[in-house]
């Protein structure tokens, strides 16, 4: 059972306090802008500042260079000869629509927003830019043929990022609940219901063993808020990341310093029904 | 001329006025009478109605023509409504979408009442619609059989570029992702090289490199290739749980609606379309927003979103209540309000419309029954006419602007289905209207076969008087009148027979007799009498007649005053009393006018001075002209008439016309030709033919009354009276006080029949009739005229030859 999070939790001041800088990374493709929107509204309930950062990588500048590289054309799927200059320019073009995105979700939800490009490895340019941050938020896309691009980095990002991150996938599920794995980090709590009551979402909170379970439901009083709260099924962190991975789930939270919550394979649980993951740091 | 002179004498009272007794009624008051259903002396019209309606045929649409206030509509009415009653009630009329073609809505024909029913079916269909479409498409079950579809394309397509991405990485060849398009590039430790160290590579590395290379392309290509039918195999996989899931969420709500129209093979069919329509927009309709649009600006019309609003029922014909055939009359039958019409409505600056816009006109509501339409109206208003005409023709009413039925307009707009009309049309107007559309339309005798012709006279019988009386009692019930005393009644009926004109006839102008029974009870309230009594009747005539005298008045008064100057005493030669009649609206009140005739040497020509300035009409001039032939045939007739004379009715500033006048003009003419004075006493009308004989003439009654006032003003003498035509007395309805001067001797109305009988009363002479030798006796007018005629011709002949000697010389 789904319980409706309470909406006017958006608006308390939670253990979310104390959040200023949130990074999105910004790519093309769907699940990126899903990242990004969610990112905007969390900057704008924190009041914190919203920073979109392009990579350019080098390694794509380099693999134009070579004499035998030659391009599929994504429209008709035919060869053609590729240069640096040209990569450059596509780049360029693609910075140029992650900045629009970027704009038109600052001024959708009414956030002081920044653009960055950097060029380089893109793990490196975000772990660097991370640092500085209290949010990554970026997406994923598929598992494969994505080499290089957000895809991968996104497993690479969860398991070293200095800060929290929110790994997106398309936001195509309105209706499912945020599920928060608590280990007695009440700032997972406070993501969880904050992103539920922003996303209209149901708050469910699965907490690790019993006592836990006492300590959400007394967090939940103590914040006038509702949510179905459950003690995990399971305690081992490859039984629960299947049984993540199967629940229908909209977004799961994370504490990635719990036991659990270090441990959880992120791929499993986002390979399930359409289900975002954010790790608590 | 065989005229006994001696015999002609002045009409007894009681044949100047018919006067009803009421003694002679049997009843006492018009409660004891039963109310009239029928109209009085209106048989043929009736006949005629009767035909009309039962006459099933094309064109036989019916005309009832005839002077206004004569009951034209009341009767039609009550003989439409009696037979409409007999008659079933019609069908409902509804337009709904036309899926195929939008533009051109469809009509539906629905039994009386399930128009109603099915218009609310429909709406809570609509209304059901979204919120049963977003359960299912809500649903966990679509959802994950969404999923199901749309990770099969993913995974097939992930899977198609791991298996080719596998194959580069095992040659250490990496593909990946740019803004042109995938790349193959070569890896080492992981990483891309770079140009250096591929150019530092061996040559047989590099080649194996390129081939590779080249080979991973190839099936990436091919791949990749396959993706838009992959696409397509999942949208079509897509578009086919979406219309299971929408057939799932809507088909009961269908099928329901077919068990209730399962007898209707066309609502059926409707449905039908309904649900394919449903399912083609069933994404558009799930995703439609609730109320208002991004920008607050609301996404949906009054009846709600246009998507929704196109299974609605646009109900224009309902019937549900009736239990017959329906009378429908049409005060303003315009074009639109005819025909019906397609409104628009103003949406952020622009006019759109839909099929819900369309409104019926009076055809569409008196579809299967009757229509009821004053010529008039329907001629004055632009197109209606026309419009009829066309529906009448095509036997369907298509609903079009005018500008469009002009074909004045070519902007896109709605086309609905015409819709198959059965109506019998009553047009009710004047017989004028009549005669001209059977003049100038050729299509009116072929759409309007039958015409109804009322009366507005009909016989003064016992039997008649009675259905008036019962008439009168109808009158004063329908309007909660007071009851009428028999005396009453019988005043009304001396009313209506003046209103005839005739003392033979009585009036079928229901209207006026109608104002003045109200009238009539207004001043018996005001005597607080419980009945309405021959005073009270009386008193309303007068009253109105009072009303409306204010010309009459100031023209007798400026007579009195000698500005007009007519005499009524002494006596002139070459002067006499004319009589006209003006019309002021529906009051007539009679002029006296001074006619006078002038002579003198000339070559026979009679000139009318009213035709010389244009002041006469033809039948004026016409009524001189027969002057100069009974002047030339009657007197000397072998000699050349030899006078010039002038006639002209004396301060008269306006239009003259009739030929009433010409028995006036002649006595003038013969007065002056035999120098003989005429008695100013008397005033004169009457025309005349070529042989003196003295012909009817109209308003006898007014014409009368107008001297008559003009002599009670100045003082009766008993000298004074008029000379009206014979055949006029049977017309005769005076006015009791003209009547009472009569009987007592002061006032004389004298009926001739010819010239001769006429100039012996005028002058006081014989006229004379023509002796054995061919000769009017001495004394006589005759004799003089004759004389003097013979004198004026020897000096023209005389003139005539000392010219042809002043000539010769």
């Amino acid at each position: 059972m789904t319980a409706p999070a309470d909406p006017d939790s958006t608006a308390r001041n939670l253990a979310t306090q104390g959040l200023k800088r949130v990074l999105v990374a910004l790519d093309p493709a769907a699940e990126c802008r899903a990242a990004l929107e969610t990112a905007a509204r969390l900057a704008a309930q924190w009041e914190a500042e919203l920073v979109g950062l392009f990579v350019e990588e080098s390694e794509l500048l380099e693999a134009a260079a070579l004499p035998v590289t030659q391009v599929i054309r994504g429209s008709d799927f035919t060869l053609e000869r590729l240069d640096r200059h040209a990569m450059e320019r596509g780049l360029k073009a693609w910075a140029a629509q992650a900045e629009a995105h970027l704009a038109a979700a600052a001024e959708r939800w009414r956030v002081q927003a920044s653009f960055r490009v950097a060029r380089g490895n893109l793990a490196e340019a975000l772990l660097a830019e991370a640092r500085r941050s209290d949010l990554l938020a970026l997406g994923t896309v598929g598992r494969v043929s994505q080499r290089g691009r957000i895809g991968a980095t996104a497993r690479l990002m969860a398991r070293q990022a200095p800060c929290s991150v929110l790994v997106m996938r398309r936001d195509e599920a309105p209706g499912l609940p945020v599920v928060v794995v608590f280990e007695g980090g009440e700032r997972a709590l406070a993501f969880g219901a904050e992103l539920a009551g922003l996303q209209g979402r149901g708050l469910e909170i699965v907490a690790a063993n019993a006592d836990l379970l006492a300590v959400a439901q007394a967090w939940l009083e103590r914040h006038d808020l509702r949510a179905t709260v459950e003690q995990a099924a399971a305690t081992e962190a490859d039984r629960l990341s299947g049984l993540l991975g199967s629940r229908a789930a909209g977004i799961v939270v994370l504490e990635r310093a719990g036991p659990l919550g270090g441990a959880i394979d992120t791929d499993r649980v986002l390979a399930g029904p359409p289900s975002s993951v954010i790790l608590v740091g | 001329m065989a005229s006994d002179p001696g015999a002609v004498q002045p009409l007894s009272a009681d044949a100047l006025c018919w006067r009803c007794d009421a003694r002679h009624l049997t009843f006492r008051s018009t409660e004891e009478l039963e109310d009239l259903t029928d109209a009085i002396g209106q048989d043929r019209a009736v006949e005629a109605i009767r035909f009309s309606i039962g006459m099933e045929r094309p064109g036989y649409n019916l005309f009832a023509l005839g002077p206004e206030g004569t009951g034209k509509h009341t009767l039609v009415r009550h003989h439409l409504d009696a037979e409409a009653e007999g008659r079933p009630a019609p069908f409902d009329w509804c337009y709904i979408s036309n899926f195929g073609e939008l533009r051109k809505p469809q009509v539906l024909r629905l039994a009386a009442g399930r128009g109603a029913a099915f218009q609310a079916d429909m709406a809570r269909f609509t209304g059901e619609l979204r919120d049963a479409l977003r359960a299912a498409f809500e649903s966990d079950q679509y959802r994950t059989s969404r999923q199901v579809i749309e990770e099969a394309f993913k995974e097939r397509h992930e899977q198609a570029m791991a298996a080719v991405e596998e194959e580069g990485r095992a040659q250490n060849i990496a593909l990946m992702r740019t803004p042109a398009g995938f790349v193959f590039a070569p890896v080492s430790d992981g990483k891309v090289v770079t140009p250096e160290v591929f150019q530092a590579f061996p040559e047989d590395e590099r080649k194996r490199i390129e081939a590779a290379i080249d080979g991973l392309q190839k099936k990436l290509q091919d791949e990749l290739r396959q993706t838009p039918l992959w696409m397509k195999e999942t949208r079509d996989k897509l578009r086919k749980l979406n219309d299971e899931t929408a057939m799932f969420a809507v088909g009961h709500m269908i099928a329901a609606l077919r068990a209730r129209y399962e007898d209707l093979p066309e609502v059926l069919s409707y449905l039908d379309d309904v649900n394919r329509d449903v399912i083609e927009n069933v994404e558009t309709i799930v995703a439609a927003p609730d109320k208002d649009g991004p920008d607050g600006v609301s996404a949906e019309t009054a009846d709600g979103h246009p998507l929704f609003r196109r299974y609605r029922v646009n109900l224009i014909v309902d019937n549900a209540g009736q239990s017959h055939a329906p009378v429908v009359y049409e005060d303003d039958p315009t074009y639109d309000r005819l025909l019906g019409r397609v409104e628009h409505r103003a949406e952020m600056g622009t006019l759109v419309t839909d099929f819900h816009l369309i409104r019926a006109g009076a055809l569409h509501r008196a579809n299967g029954g009757y229509l009821i339409l004053d010529a008039h109206k329907l001629l004055t208003r632009p197109m209606a006419w026309e419009g009829l005409k066309r529906a009448l023709k095509a036997g369907e009413v298509r609903i079009e602007s005018a500008a469009q039925a002009m074909g004045l307009l070519s902007t896109v707009t709605l086309e609905p289905e015409p819709i198959a009309i059965d109506v019998k049309i009553v047009l009710v107007g004047e017989r004028r209207l009549y005669y001209l559309l059977s003049e100038l339309d050729p299509d009116f005798s072929r759409l309007f076969k039958v015409a109804a012709d009322f009366d507005e006279r009909i016989e003064r019988s016992d039997e008649n008087n009675l259905r008036f009386a019962r008439l009168v009692a109808t009158i004063a019930r329908r309007e909660r009148l007071r009851p009428l005393d028999c005396g009453g009644v019988a005043r009304a009926l001396e009313f209506s027979a003046r209103q005839a004109g005739d003392a033979e006839r009585l009036s079928t102008q229901l209207e006026d007799l109608a104002d003045v029974l109200r009238e009539a009870d207004y001043w018996a309230g005001a005597e607080k009498r419980d009945r309405i009594t021959a005073d009270d009747v009386q008193r309303a005539v007068d009253a109105n007649v009072y009303r409306l005298d204010r010309v009459r008045e100031r023209i007798q008064e400026e007579i009195r005053r000698g500005t007009i100057t007519i005499d009524t005493d002494g006596a002139v030669a070459g002067q006499v009393n004319g009589l006209s009649v003006m019309q002021l609206g529906g009051f007539a009140f009679g002029k006296p006018s001074r006619i006078t005739a002038r002579i003198r040497l000339g070559k026979g020509e009679v000139i009318d001075i009213e035709r010389e300035v244009a002041l006469g009409g033809p039948l004026h001039s016409k009524g001189v002209l027969i002057l100069s032939g009974y002047l030339s045939a009657h007197y000397a007739p072998e000699r050349p008439l030899s006078l010039s004379a002038s006639l002209v009715f004396e301060q008269s500033y306006g239009g003259v016309d009739g030929d009433s006048a010409s028995s006036t003009e002649l006595y003038a003419l013969l007065s002056a030709i035999a120098e003989v004075p005429i008695e100013q006493g008397f005033a004169v009308t009457g025309s005349v033919d070529q042989y003196g004989r003295v012909q009817a003439i109209g308003g006898v009654n007014e014409k009368i009354e107008g001297f008559f006032d003009l002599c009670a003003a100045r003082g009766l003498t008993g000298g004074q009276g008029v000379l009206i035509p014979a055949a006029n007395v049977k017309h005769l309805m005076l006015h009791r006080r003209v009547v009472e001067a009569a009987r007592d001797g002061r006032f004389h109305v004298h009926a001739v029949e010819t010239i001769a009988q006429g100039i012996e009363i005028l002058t006081g002479m014989p006229a004379g009739e023509r002796g054995a030798d061919g000769a009017f006796p001495a004394g006589s007018v005759n004799h003089r005229v004759e004389a003097r005629l013979i004198q004026l011709a020897e000096a023209r002949r005389a003139f005539g030859r000392s010219d042809k000697e002043a000539g010769e010389s």
